[in-house]
């Protein structure tokens, strides 16, 4: 009997071991898109924010990338809406609305396997207060 | 010996269980946290609208001094035009209306008050140039 139970707790928690690092990846994953969707929200803010005070895309740019740390901005995808080139903000836009909408996708841990990318969506509006 | 059988079965399954626990509890304290900073942002936005709106309706009014100036906030239509405004952007970021909307003047400086997600938010308007 003794024998025979040799080495079962190993066979056990080989076989438990698996589903126990699904399980801390996954942990680990949701923390990353919980940093993700705090991060464009508070860049997204940002942006509209500094859109709406100066009318400049350049500058909406700029704020995005100090604000959305410590996610990569290179990987940031950036809408503003409508853009600087086209009306109303060509003329007088005070009083438009400025929209700013921010993706990103949060690498998958394990993603070599084919697991499916995680996009992550941040969103702001404001009331463009610029004037010419 | 035998007793012991499935001992590390039972911890690790414990385990998962607590992992998955933390799982959950971890989206919901991520969701409530996101919905906070979400109120937050959209009460900015809300009474900067608001701002900007009292701000036109003050530069139409012209000059007001002190007593020009309480009048100017006690106006239906400028507090009707701060309201809207401030609702049109919390709507947009996907939030209730926001209450308690007023105007006040300090002398010639006014302020707007708004209420959104049980948080207060104050913009300070200065006089024109």
């Amino acid at each position: 009997m003794i024998r025979a139970d040799r080495g079962q707790a190993l066979v056990e928690f080989a076989l438990v071991l698996p589903l126990l690092l699904v399980f801390v990846f996954a942990i680990v994953f949701v923390a990353q898109i919980g940093v993700a969707r705090l991060a464009l929200e508070h860049a997204a803010a940002e942006g509209a924010r500094i859109g709406a005070l100066t009318n400049d895309d350049g500058a909406v740019a700029r704020a995005i990338d100090a604000a959305v740390a410590p996610l990569d901005a290179s990987h940031v995808r950036v809408r503003i809406d409508p853009p600087q080139s086209s009306l109303p903000r060509t003329l007088d836009p005070r009083g438009a609305l400025l929209r700013v909408e921010l993706g990103y996708t949060v690498p998958v841990p394990l993603g070599f396997v084919g697991l499916p990318e995680i996009a992550v969506v941040g969103r702001a509006a404001r009331v463009i207060e610029w004037t010419p | 010996m035998r007793d012991e059988r499935g001992q590390a079965l039972v911890f690790s399954v414990l385990l998962l269980g607590l992992a998955a626990a933390v799982l959950v509890g971890l989206r919901d304290a991520q969701d409530r946290i996101l919905d906070n900073v979400r109120d937050e942002r959209a009460g900015e936005a809300a009474v900067a609208a608001a701002g900007k709106a009292v701000a036109d309706q003050q530069r139409a009014a012209g000059d007001l001094d002190r007593a020009g100036t309480a009048a100017f906030v006690a106006r239906p239509d400028v507090i009707d035009a701060a309201r809207a405004a401030a609702i049109r952007l919390a709507r947009l970021h996907g939030r209730a209306d926001p209450s308690a909307v007023s105007l006040h003047a300090f002398g010639y400086e006014i302020e707007v008050h708004l209420t959104l997600g049980g948080r207060q938010h104050i913009a300070l308007l200065e006089p024109p140039p």
